[in-house]
């Protein structure tokens, strides 16, 4: 909820006038309850008391009465007049009879005018009544709560035993309603009897007790039946009562002094009333008050409102002060005008710089348009730049297809050139072998020499076309790289050049090697060629001694094949792995110098590396990685 | 503002007022009998019960959630009195009403509720005028007739075969009734009947000479029919000339409290047939009988018991179908209740049969002749 000014006053009278009126209301409403309650209790508890002692007293009158009678009796008066005169003189009784030993009446006084006559009362036999069974034991007195048989309404009755006979009286509980009217305090208090039971025996409407109605649920009836005084609020007849409950020692019964609750309450009840009125006058108080200061308010707001339009307007002349009661308002128009003022200086000094600052926008577009024209310039010429080193990039591109056309071709060709060669080689060494074989006698020694040798550089030209074949057949074979396992791999080559071992003394020395990623035949192919030269050069050493192993170097893991062979001079390393290189003549180790050609060409496809470390005499060792 | 602060204050009362009305309304159930005077014992024990049975179901809850109010109205015997409580009982207006107790009571306020269409359902009444009809009147205990049979059988198993009868002319629709049918009852069988002689217990008679009348000396036994009090002054009157003579007496005439109490020895030897088992030992009942001892300080008698299962009939109707309106249909449907001795069966008119109990008076105490 937004506040406005007629909330704010409503809510600023509303609080400042109700929270203390609540509080004190409150506070005072709680004293006062506990006060009347307190008051209320003693008053009832000192009722109830009073009240039983009068009970106790009155129930005292029939018995001595009846005591009295006895003696008359015992003095030898008639007995049915002595009777007669005692239900005379004391109203309260309905009955009484005079039970002989047997318990059956004999004499009686009765209100006869109830229903019953004399004849049918003589001769009942009430010797199984409970109380008279005690009374004819114990010659006490025994009371009993009960129902007349002449009126069927609650009455007491009492028996008591001399040795002149039993007498068994009926009482009304009429008096004793009486009593408790009496007793009343001005109408303040009400009170009821209930019997043992917690029937009410005794009220000032007689209706009540003839409704027989229980009163044993009432927790402070049930509490004074068990022997103790009670005070609690209960439910009666409807009504909301607060009560006092006191037992009567004789009868067992419980005396309830009550007050209507409303009744009680009433100095609570009007003191709420009046608290409530004050609620509500503090709040339509509060709401006038808020509506009265609010439109005394108004109207300077109104002003100032239209002031501040004005200034909106830039209409600063026609801005007047506004003079009112509230000094506020005065000092609000008052700053509104100084506001005027500054603003207008503001305002003064504000186009003073707009007109700088237009100026200086006018130069910066200038000096814009000046250096966009540079950068358009700059940008043609990176442009153009650009297109020719494009071009340059194309043509190379382009060379480098040619060049890898060329590569191509120059393999094919060099690959049918020495697929085409040796036909005719065959066929020269045919016929050099037919010539010797068929006419070798026929020749000199010389000749047969020369033949010799056409047949020899025939043979030596087969191998070397086998080996440019070979070659050429492993740089155009395609590469699958899979795991291997390069111990294995090694320890197969190794099984194949079984019979170069044949008579020879070797110490093989193959380390574990690890896993490689490579094409298995072409690195079969390494492996066979580098051991195979290994073998072949340490051919002419007593005992030969070859390695096979690996290590990692710079994070790359390098594999070795080392000889103690003829070796050679290191600073020729390199031509050793070009095509027909070699450093020993062919009388000394046979060999194409292809090779060591394919074995490079093999590891350079697959990414790595391959070197060779020598000395003549001393062996050699070979070099190389595989990416891993 | 305050305009609109004064409408959220009256609708905010206006909605717990209305909230308030319909959840918290209770059921309204009527209770007629007669309370004070000389029949009043029926009618208090009566009305205590069906106070603890709607004490016990409301402590249980209610029915659907809704405590049930009871409006107690004492007719004191009157059919006058009793016709303007009923008529108080329905403007109220009250779902049901258990009573009344006296059969001429009854049938006084019986048109007021077929008028009204409200149901009574009766402890005690059991003129054979109602029985087997289609109306708003049910109740719990069997018709007259039953009883008056029951009567006839039990004088001639006695071997009592000459009867001396004498009978109130007040609440006639009972005592009348009930002698009618055991007349033709027991004279059929071979009885015979020595005297008839009637009383109007509010003119006051001498009970003696009434018992004198009788001519006990030609009778085998005598019937008396009576309410509480004049039934036992009558028996102490025939006790007086006749101390064994075997005294059959109407139910309600001595299924009292304080008056056996007072009627001491001379109550020996009176028979009478009840509609309920004081010494059962139904487990609802036993339990009911130490409720109703531990809360009223005596023991539950035939009303009591009569009036429970009274009130437990018109919960059962309600907790079948809670529409007030419907309850006559919804009674008549019901076929069976739950009641303190055992499941009571009910026919298409909501009359019911009961098992019967034969009682002898011996010592201040009922026996059962089985």
């Amino acid at each position: 909820m937004k506040l406005n000014l007629k909330r704010l006053f409503f809510f600023n009278n509303l609080l400042t006038s109700l929270v203390p009126l609540l509080f004190v209301g409150i506070v005072s409403l709680v004293i006062l309850k506990t006060y009347l309650q307190r008051e209320m209790d003693q008053d009832l508890l000192l009722f109830a008391r009073g009240t039983v002692s009068q009970i106790t007293r009155f129930i005292k009158e029939p018995v001595d009465a009846v005591g009295f009678a006895f003696r008359e009796m015992e003095s030898g008066g008639d007995r049915d007049a002595i009777l007669d005169r005692l239900i005379a003189a004391y109203p309260y009784f309905n009955s009484v009879f005079l039970l002989d030993v047997e318990g059956k009446v004999r004499h009686e006084g009765f209100k006869h005018d109830e229903g019953l006559s004399r004849e049918d009362l003589l001769g009942m036999d009430l010797s199984d009544v409970a109380i008279c069974k005690a009374a004819l034991a114990d010659n006490l007195v025994h009371w009993r709560e009960s129902v007349s048989l002449a009126t069927g309404e609650p009455v007491m009755t009492f028996c008591t035993s001399r040795g002149s006979g039993t007498i068994l009286a009926e009482m009304h509980m009429h008096d004793l309603g009486q009593i408790i009217n009496d007793a009343n305090r001005g109408g303040i208090f009400r009170a009821l009897v209930v019997d043992q039971a917690g029937r009410v025996i005794v009220h000032s409407d007689e209706a009540v007790v003839k409704r027989q109605e229980n009163l044993s649920t009432l927790p402070i009836v049930r509490k004074a039946l068990d022997g103790g005084e009670a005070l609690g609020e209960f439910n009666f007849n409807g009504v909301g009562n607060r009560g006092a409950t006191v037992k009567v020692p004789e009868l067992g019964w419980v005396l309830v002094t009550y007050q209507d609750l409303d009744k009680m309450l009433a100095p609570y009840h009007a003191i709420r009333q009046i608290m409530l009125g004050g609620f509500v006058t503090a709040m339509l108080l509060a709401l006038s008050l808020g509506r009265l200061a609010t439109r005394s308010l108004r109207k300077p707001f109104d002003l100032l409102a239209e002031d501040a339009r004005r200034v909106i307007r830039e209409e600063y002349d026609t801005i007047t002060p506004i003079s009112s009661r509230i000094e506020e308002v005065e000092l609000l128009s008052k700053t509104l005008r100084m506001m005027v003022e500054t603003v207008r200086t503001r305002e003064t000094q504000l186009n003073r710089t707009n007109d700088e600052l237009l100026r200086a926008e006018r130069e910066l577009r200038e000096l814009n348009l000046h250096l966009e024209k540079k950068v358009k310039e700059r940008t043609e010429q990176l442009a153009q730049a650009n297109h020719e080193l494009v071009a340059v990039n194309d043509d190379l591109v382009e060379r480098e297809r040619s060049l890898e056309n060329a590569n191509h071709q120059l393999e094919a060709f060099a690959y049918s050139v020495s697929h085409d060669l040796r036909a005719p080689l065959r066929h020269a060494s045919s016929f050099a072998s037919i010539l010797l074989e068929d006419h070798g006698s026929e020749m000199g020694d010389d000749a047969r020499a020369l033949m010799e040798r056409i047949l020899n550089g025939c043979r030596r030209m087969d191998e070397l076309i086998a080996g440019i074949l070979e070659f050429s057949r492993v740089t155009r074979q395609s590469l699958s790289r899979i795991p291997l396992d390069t111990t294995s791999l090694v320890k197969e080559c190794l099984e194949e050049l079984k019979d170069d071992l044949t008579g020879r003394q070797v110490e093989l020395a193959i380390s574990d090697l690890p896993e490689s990623m490579a094409d298995p035949l072409l690195l079969r192919q390494v492996w066979s060629n580098l051991l195979g030269n290994a073998l072949k050069y340490t051919r002419k050493k007593e005992t030969a001694r070859i390695e096979a192993g690996s290590f990692e170097e710079s994070g790359e893991r390098v594999f070795y094949v080392k000889d103690n062979g003829a070796g050679f001079d290191s600073s020729h390393a390199e031509k050793l792995f070009g095509v027909f290189q070699r450093l020993h003549t062919q009388s000394e180790f046979e060999g194409t110098g292809v090779g060591l050609a394919i074995v490079a060409n093999i590891i350079q496809r697959h990414g790595g590396r391959i070197w060779a470390k020598a000395r003549p005499d001393e062996g050699a060792t070979f070099f190389f990685t595989l990416p891993g | 503002m305050l305009r609109s602060f004064v409408v959220f204050i009256l609708s905010a009362s206006a909605v717990c007022g209305f909230v308030g009305c319909t959840k918290n309304e209770p059921i309204r159930l009527g209770f007629l009998g007669t309370i004070t005077g000389k029949s009043g014992d029926l009618g208090v024990a009566g009305r205590d019960a069906v106070t603890l049975a709607v004490d016990e179901l409301n402590r249980q809850g209610g029915i659907n959630g809704r405590t049930i109010e009871l409006i107690v109205k004492d007719d004191t015997g009157s059919p006058e009195i009793g016709a303007q409580a009923m008529t108080e009982l329905v403007a109220v207006p009250v779902v049901a009403v258990v009573g009344s107790i006296a059969s001429t009571v009854a049938k006084a306020a019986i048109p007021i509720a077929e008028k009204a269409r409200v149901v009574m359902v009766s402890p005690t009444a059991s003129s054979n005028e109602f029985s087997n009809r289609d109306d708003y009147f049910f109740r719990v205990m069997e018709p007259n007739f039953l009883f008056a049979r029951h009567h006839a059988e039990t004088a001639l198993k006695l071997g009592a075969r000459r009867i001396a009868a004498l009978y109130d002319l007040q609440n006639r629709a009972y005592t009348a009734d009930i002698f009618a049918a055991f007349k033709e009852e027991f004279t059929r069988s071979g009885g015979v009947l020595t005297k008839e002689i009637t009383f109007d217990s509010a003119l006051k008679p001498s009970f003696l000479h009434l018992a004198e009348s009788l001519e006990l000396s030609k009778a085998d036994a005598v019937m008396v029919l009576a309410n509480s009090a004049d039934a036992i002054t009558i028996i102490q009157q025939i006790r007086k000339l006749n101390n064994t003579i075997p005294i059959i007496s109407g139910a309600c005439g001595i299924a009292q409290r304080d008056l056996v109490q007072q009627a001491g020895k001379s109550l020996d030897n009176i028979i009478f047939t009840m509609p309920v088992d004081l010494q059962s030992s139904a487990e609802k009942y036993v339990r009911f009988k130490e409720t109703f001892q531990k809360r009223f300080g005596y023991p539950p008698t035939m009303a009591a018991v009569l009036a429970a299962d009274a009130a437990e009939m018109v919960f059962s109707g309600l907790r079948k179908n809670p529409d007030a309106g419907k309850l006559k249909e919804t009674l008549s449907g019901l076929g069976t209740i739950q009641g303190l001795q055992g499941d009571l069966t009910l026919n298409k008119y909501g009359d019911p049969s009961r098992t019967l109990y034969i009682y002898r008076m011996k010592s201040g105490k009922e026996e059962v002749l089985r």
